[in-house]
């Protein structure tokens, strides 16, 4: 039945789904319990599913994570929550030294089905810490996958496919997307894998790369281009960040031999470099322009009320669109 | 005398998009001090009491009880009393209105609905470059390999008429119409690859190493040439007919006479392994290789060279096909590496690509046999006792007599003619 | 098992093996470490001053009335920063209610050549060091994420990733030992920061090391919505200290005297060269978290009320009017500065307007690299807007720039 969804509810709905489907899966972290997670995303899973199944831990990410291993190493399949992105940093070395390399270790024999539940990206006006985007950090790990729903329909089939995935995954949850609200069908009928980028809106003379909080900017830019400029904008929506769909993105900048990243991150060594350098790889002679990446800038996160001026938006997207077509 | 204000909608939690008002606890035309609470709202995470920032009179209340307001949207319009007003260059500098000198609204702390578009930011600053121009020719990727191809030099045409002098499409495909339309006088023209009479050239790099390979084969090689003429139709009919299929599947790639042929070779040096062997006069051996290395001499402008098919036993059609493409390309454009170039067990030339019918193939030293093959053209020939046009291949074997009798090698190279000339039976053999 | 017991070994045979006791450090008595489960306390509920023989109060009267007039301030102010939150002025602002007196008590008894590490909560302790509370609350607004020179007020910057600061503070202290000088540091963290690694790294360092630090403990019972209960299984948090070979101690927080008495033993004893103490003060946070949350998802009113019972200020002021120090004058002072200080923040803080944009790059490097020079441009060039061509050129030398190095 068709009903009004928001991210925060379908990723709410997912969890509750695993859950009920499978008795492995627990989820904990900071909050998630009684509280319901300080986004609600955990919301009732306790009362339904009890203290075992979803409960809070004390307050210690490298402990969340350490301890999450374990249990997947037990047989579990635990779907830890980070609070806010900028607090993984304190659980970097479980998963970068031993989440992700434990079955390269072992030569395949274990595997560690956990997924790691991160708020991401600013746009909330947060404080400090609050407004992270370390996807770069994560991608650049050999042995995770990480994935990132750009609309409450992706956010529950990714999310459930994330958690039945035998590789741990970084689920990277656009937090300012959290409230989005859209009319749509639980479960999602004949989803399409998490690893598969998806074409959100064919167009003809530029692709635009986006993903995660950005699909939904990177949208109003390709209408914005239309209506403005009269260009057309192809919408090229990754979900995954690792592995990386090339068949689709190499297929769209081949037809439009232009190519935009859109993401929230720092440019330095973000998603954008990764992409650009496949491109210019895989379809060298189709490019009419350089590969040009629209990003927050080189500085730390900053301050709120600075965050509208830093984070990129339809107006950045579309003067480096313009940019693009100067070539 | 009061002022009129506006309290928008605020974000109670850190990036919510709305509320819902629960409780108005203020009438229109009640007095309202400083954080009286003036309604309770419903967000997403709690219920929080909302007091006023302004002292004053309610003039109106934007929202009913059950009512969702979105972040930013008016709540409540306070005719507030003077002495609470912000001076007036404060007031300048503060509010929405102040705000909207970035595009953006004052109250909204959160993402919120502050994601309405607006023209203010677009810089658009970037003009196309002018005069100035750098010295090395600009010009983008494809333009650049139109260039490569239709042998336009690109420095001799810049600064092209694109931005910045950058060179377009339009501007090589005008200098490549110009280059065909020039009168070429005899005199001026250039040999094969560039040579003209007259000119020494240096015996270096790929042209020494030819010389010391070829030399050593035909002095230490006591070498004996046979071959077969076969009708090729049915394999050039069924090369043409896989590409299509591969196509079909997805897969870039042309499947060539040559690539079956080249499949059919794989097979007969399985029937007859001393084709695909190495003698050694040391140790008193001749010893039959299990792996086929199969090399495949290439005509570039550099010269001779002999990319190898790694393992071409355990390849599919398609997978031979595929790297036949790219080593020849790749031998073409110069990037092919040493690990291509070395190992082979067994070559084939493909002479016949370039129009010889027939030809005499030195043996790469030190494997034990060549295959040359031939053009395959339409030709006079004889089926069921009446002359009919087929196309037709001459095959030839050029075989290390000290390790292959030419009864091997005689019968080697007419069944790899059956397997062209039936094709059919390379997929009951394979 | 049989019926007899096994012998008790250890007492019966002769101990062989290397001298494990010679291994300590000769001086470290594990009792003299251990807490005292009862809350240390000097002022009771009803104001009524007591005495403890190891925590004597060398306060003048000024000094008592100083204590309450800094609560006073910092509660009004707090309330002040949550009613901005409401009225959409702060993106989230974490209250310092019910903790005035643990922060106020402590903080007013380090010198002031003594540093102070807080965390996010620290109002109270920073209107203490004089710091202009409209500047504190710039982080929650964020006009700039500090307002404030920490070198003027001994006040590090505030630190929101959870226990961070501890380490922050274990090190300054490392440098005040090695430079010889009298200075003791004090680090602000709550019950649910000793479940992080870098609580234990920085205590185990400070003992290490002998660093003049008192790690302070607010107790607030609460991190977010889980409780203490679910934080550490513990006898309390001071007997963590043992662990690391520093006293523990249990102070009532409530008690602004006996946080002060506590605090000020052990920073003495820290700028003796006696190494750090960890106090853990109990106290109660009686908002939410932040602004952000709801706590009525995991406590009660009842609970609330009950602990409302024990209110610092309240309690503090019995005890200035049972010892004859409160005067009508004294009180129209308090309700002044306290109107003062809030009225001053909401003029500081309301519509405040955001910094220039610029100054997004201006600090990241002592000197801004190029490619930020090249991004400050471009936001430049956005600012600009329009279609006007940005000042020096904006992206316009970016292309050409760009192009160059493409061909080069």
């Amino acid at each position: 039945m068709t009903a009004t969804v928001t991210m925060a509810q379908a990723l709410n709905r997912a969890l509750h789904d695993e859950m009920r489907d499978d008795d492995r899966v627990l989820v904990f972290g900071e909050d998630v319990g009684r509280l319901g997670g300080v986004f609600r995303i955990t919301d009732r899973l306790q009362a339904t599913f009890g203290e075992e199944r979803c409960f809070d831990t004390p307050l210690a990410e490298s402990g969340i994570l350490g301890t999450s291993l374990g249990l997947a190493l037990y047989g579990f399949k635990p779907v830890p929550e980070m609070q806010f992105d900028g607090f993984t940093y304190p659980g970097f070395e479980q998963l970068v030294s031993h989440i992700a390399k434990y079955r390269n270790r072992s030569r395949g024999t274990v595997q560690l089905p956990l997924t790691v539940r991160i708020p991401y990206g600013g746009g909330i006006g947060a404080v400090e810490h609050h407004s992270e985007s370390p996807e770069s950090y994560w991608v650049h790990t050999a042995g995770l996958k990480v994935v990132t729903p750009g609309t409450p329909a992706d956010a529950y089939s990714m999310l459930r496919q994330a958690i039945q995935s035998p590789d741990p995954v970084v689920f990277l949850e656009p937090k300012r997307r959290y409230w989005m609200k859209v009319d749509v069908d639980l479960p999602v009928a004949d989803p399409q894998p998490m690893e598969q980028a998806l074409v959100r809106q064919p167009g003809t003379d530029v692709t635009l790369v986006v993903y995660g909080p950005m699909v939904r900017t990177g949208l109003e830019a390709a209408a914005a281009a239309s209506e403005d400029l009269g260009v057309s904008l192809e919408v090229v929506d990754l979900r995954s960040l690792n592995p990386l769909d090339e068949d689709t993105l190499i297929a769209s900048v081949r037809r439009t031999g232009r190519c935009v990243v859109v993401h929230e991150a720092s440019l330095t060594l973000g998603m954008g470099a990764e992409i650009a350098a496949r491109v210019q790889e895989l379809a060298f002679y189709h490019l009419e322009a350089p590969v040009l990446r629209v990003t927050g800038f080189d500085t730390p996160y900053p301050p709120a009320k600075l965050e509208d001026f830093w984070l990129p938006d339809v107006d950045r997207i579309l003067d480096f669109v313009e940019r693009s077509l100067r070539y | 005398m009061g002022q009129i204000r506006d309290f928008l909608m605020p974000d109670l939690g850190e990036g919510l998009e709305s509320g819902e008002i629960v409780a108005w606890n203020v009438d229109v035309g009640d007095r309202v001090e400083l954080n009286q609470e003036i309604c309770e709202v419903e967000t997403a995470k709690a219920t929080v009491a909302v007091p006023s920032p302004f002292a004053g009179t309610v003039v109106e209340r934007f929202a009913d009880v059950g009512d969702e307001l979105e972040v930013g949207i008016p709540l409540v319009r306070i005719d507030v009393e003077e002495e609470h007003v912000p001076d007036a260059a404060e007031a300048a500098e503060a509010g929405p209105e102040a705000d909207e000198s970035t595009g953006r609204r004052s109250v909204l702390v959160g993402y919120g609905a502050a994601e309405g578009r607006t023209r203010r930011r677009r810089s658009g600053a970037v003009q196309a470059p002018d005069g100035d121009a750098p010295s090395a020719p600009l010009a983008k990727p494809p333009v650049r390999k139109l260039a490569g191809d239709l042998g336009v030099d690109l420095a001799a045409i810049a600064p092209g008429s694109g931005p910045g002098g950058a060179i377009t499409r339009e501007d090589v495909r005008a200098a490549a119409a110009a280059l065909d339309k020039r009168p070429r006088p005899v005199a001026d023209r250039e040999g094969f690859r560039g040579r003209s009479p007259g000119e020494v050239l240096p015996v270096t790099g790929v042209r020494k190493r030819i010389v010391a390979k070829v030399t050593r084969s035909r002095t230490t090689i006591p070498e004996a040439t046979t071959s077969v003429t076969v009708d090729c139709t049915r394999t050039w009919e069924l090369a043409s007919e896989l590409t299509t299929r591969a196509r079909a599947e997805g897969h870039d790639v042309r499947v060539s006479a040559f690539a079956v042929v080249t499949r059919s070779v794989v097979l007969a040096l399985r029937r007859f392994p001393t084709l695909n062997a190495v003698l050694d006069e040391d140790a008193g051996e001749i010893r039959l290789l299990e792996p086929i290395h199969l090399g495949v001499a290439v005509d570039t402008d550099r010269g001779l060279l002999v990319p190898v098919v790694r393992n071409a036993h355990s390849r599919t059609t398609l997978d031979l096909a595929r790297e036949l493409d790219r080593l020849t390309m790749a031998a073409r454009e110069g990037s092919v590496g040493p690990d291509d170039l070395t190992g082979g067990t067994f070559t084939i030339n493909n002479y016949g690509a370039l129009g010889s019918d027939w030809g005499d193939p030195i043996i790469n030293h030190p494997e034990a046999g060549i295959l040359g093959v031939g053009a395959m053209k339409e030709r006079p020939w004889v089926a069921d006792g009446r002359l009919v046009v087929r196309r037709t291949v001459t095959l030839t074997i050029a075989f290390d007599h000290r390790i292959s009798d030419g009864g091997e090698a005689g019968r080697f190279v007419a069944y790899v003619g059956d397997l062209v000339e039936q094709p059919a039976r390379i997929v009951l053999h394979a | 098992m049989g019926d007899s017991e096994e012998p008790d070994r250890e007492a019966n045979e002769p101990h062989e093996g290397p001298d494990y006791r010679s291994l300590l450090d000769p001086d470290t008595d594990p009792a003299e470490l251990l807490p005292n489960l009862q809350p240390i306390r000097l002022l009771d509920r009803n104001g009524q001053l007591g005495e403890h023989e190891a925590y004597p109060l060398d306060l003048k009267d000024e000094d008592l009335r100083t204590l309450y007039r800094h609560m006073v301030v910092a509660r009004r102010v707090d309330r002040e920063a949550i009613n901005l939150q409401r009225q959409g002025q702060l993106g989230v602002y974490a209250s310092c209610l019910g903790q005035e007196a643990a922060q106020v008590g402590s903080a007013y008894a380090l010198a002031d050549q003594d540093w102070i590490f807080p965390s996010y909560r620290e109002l109270a302790a920073g209107i203490v060091r004089g710091i202009d509370t409209a500047g504190m609350l710039q982080l929650y607004r964020g006009t700039w994420l500090s307002d404030y020179d920490p070198y003027e007020f001994h006040f590090a910057l505030m630190a929101i990733p959870i226990s961070t600061q501890c380490l922050h503070a274990a090190g300054f202290a490392m440098g005040a030992r090695l430079a010889g000088e009298p200075v003791v540091t004090l680090v602000y963290f709550g019950d649910g920061a000793t479940s992080e690694g870098d609580f234990h790294e920085a205590s185990n360092f400070a003992a290490v090391f002998q660093a003049p630090c008192v790690f302070f403990c607010q107790n607030n019972q609460y991190a977010i919505s889980v409780p203490l209960s679910k934080q550490t299984h513990a006898p309390s948090i001071a007997h963590k200290g043992v662990g690391y070979g520093m006293p523990g101690r249990r102070v009532d927080g409530n008690d602004v005297l006996a946080s002060y008495a506590v605090t000020k033993w052990a920073s003495e004893r820290a700028r003796r060269g006696e190494g750090p103490t960890l106090i853990e003060a109990l106290t109660y946070r009686m908002e939410a978290h932040t602004t952000s949350d709801d706590p009525t998802r995991y406590r009660t009113r009842e609970e609330l009320d009950y602990w409302a019972t024990f209110d610092p200020i309240a309690r503090m002021e019995k005890f200035l009017k049972g010892r004859d120090l409160w005067e009508d004058r004294f009180a129209a002072a308090v309700e002044d500065e306290a109107r003062e200080q809030s009225g001053h923040v909401r003029d500081q803080i309301y519509d405040a307007p955001h910094p220039d944009p610029e100054e997004l790059f201006a600090h990241v490097y002592v000197e801004p690299p190029p490619h930020l020079e090249r991004q400050r441009r471009q936001l430049q060039a956005e600012l600009a807007g329009g279609g006007e061509p940005a000042p020096g050129g904006g992206d316009l030398e970016g292309l050409v720039d760009a192009q160059r190095r493409e061909v080069l």
